[in-house]
């Protein structure tokens, strides 16, 4: 219903292709493992990848509806040391929870999931995806994320698919609903400094970069196709035809993306948001440009502090893209 | 004195990255850098070679550092992790030590 990420086999490699693939990520000096899905228990190795990746001493973390993890399942991620393992929740009442699933009994067994998993010791997050329709559970999924154990978060944005399908947007809260959350402790831990006026952009800012895709993280495609993040369809390079080490130091899109630094932006370099915007080049890319604005983030921006970003002269419009509702903008 | 045995423990994640070594405890979500002399250390943790003879035998080997202060060392890097479920701790040897995590 809203998942960003494209259905649809396509060729995901054996359980031996991901063994060589591991191999190569931890020669390359990967620590991190983020493994998800569509759903990843689907896969009847799941927990053949996850004890190979284990014994080559990654950190895993799991990103799953629970809908199949049972007794045996919650011990087996338990017993392998996965750090972490994250639920959606969409809301603690389960007709609301269950339209956006499309599964009946669906948030039950999610709970029933984490239920187990919290039996054992595990680490479970509950991530709750505010949506219209569903925006005012965020209390009640909190209430229950403490009543399991678990460690509750929350995720503001629904963003368009990777085939370039924006029509789930409209599924995003309204602008006043995301100032709540922005503005939320739940959110942030330091509500003061994330939503404190924008710096103006020092050298260092200059210098930098927002988001650390292709530069400290990227997404492999359950076909292994390499992207730069999951939020990025800029295909780099296929696992099936080149090493992991070759595409992560030889891909010319890769090495375009990393020679984009701030200054470089040609509409960002001079927006008053600069040193706070959290600019997705993804989402960038996705618009047309991935050195230009990306319209979630200069939503969020202006969310987070009030204040319309000069560099964004269709918010000074009122033109909002992700989260449309009237009676907010200044401009 | 009666001899120390250490072993990484299979709950751990940690990769070396340079000369240096990351270590991430997932029961505690405790991150660690260890430098290259406690790197050697924890590369020879199989928990069946002496603590006094890896630092001896490796530590000794390839720092200009006495015995006497790279056991030190290495000691207060133990108590450091033991309360991070980062490696077991014990006064005899750990058979078999073919359970531990290797390293790629």
């Amino acid at each position: 219903m809203h998942c960003y990420v494209e259905q649809g086999g396509n060729g995901e490699f054996a359980t031996d292709e991901v063994s060589r693939v591991l191999k190569e990520l931890a020669s390359a000096g990967t620590l991190f493992l983020s493994i998800s899905g569509g759903e990843p228990l689907l896969r009847g190795d799941l927990f053949e990848v996850i004890a190979e990746a284990r014994r080559l001493a990654f950190d895993v973390k799991l990103k799953t509806n629970g809908l199949l993890i049972g007794p045996e399942e919650a011990r087996r991620i338990r017993s392998l040391h996965v750090h972490e393992v994250q639920v959606s929740v969409y809301s603690h009442r389960a007709e609301a929870h269950e339209g956006i699933t499309g599964v009946g009994g669906s948030l039950e067994r999610s709970l029933s999931a984490i239920r187990l998993m919290r039996s054992l010791g595990q680490r479970v997050i509950l991530s709750y995806v505010a949506m219209r329709g569903t925006e005012g559970d965020h209390p009640g999924v909190k209430a229950l994320a403490s009543e399991l154990g678990a460690v509750f978060r929350i995720d503001p944005a629904i963003t368009p698919r990777l085939n370039g399908d924006d029509s789930n947007l409209e599924l995003n809260v309204g602008r006043g609903e995301l100032v709540k959350i922005v503005q939320n402790p739940d959110y942030v831990n330091s509500v003061e400094e994330y939503c404190a006026p924008p710096a103006p952009a020092d050298a260092a800012t200059l210098e930098g970069v927002s988001c650390s895709a292709g530069f400290a993280h990227c997404y492999i495609a359950p076909n292994g196709d390499v992207y730069p993040c999951v939020q990025f369809p800029l295909l780099c390079g296929s696992l099936r035809e080149r090493t992991f080490a070759e595409i992560w130091g030889d891909s010319p899109r890769l090495k375009e993306l990393r020679r984009a630094r701030n200054r470089d932006l040609p509409v960002c370099h001079g927006c008053s948001h600069l040193s706070l915007c959290s600019r997705c080049p993804g989402l960038a890319y996705m618009e047309g440009d991935m050195r230009g604005p990306s319209a979630a983030d200069c939503e969020k921006s202006y969310a987070r502090t009030g204040i319309v970003p000069s560099g964004s002269p269709r918010l000074a419009e009122g033109k909002f893209r992700y989260w449309k509702e009237e009676g907010m903008c200044r401009g | 004195m009666s001899d120390k045995y250490i072993a990484r423990s299979t709950g751990i994640a940690a990769r070396k990255l340079g000369e240096e070594t990351i270590i991430i405890a997932a029961e505690t979500s405790s991150v660690f850098t260890l430098n290259e002399q406690a790197t050697v250390v924890w590369e020879a943790a199989d928990g069946v070679t002496p603590l006094r003879t890896i630092v001896e035998g490796r530590v000794c080997q390839e720092f200009d550092v006495t015995p006497e202060a790279a056991y030190r060392d290495a000691e207060e890097l133990v108590t450091k992790l033991r309360g991070t479920a980062s490696w077991w701790f014990r006064t005899s040897p750990l058979l078999p030590p073919s359970s531990l995590p290797c390293r790629p």
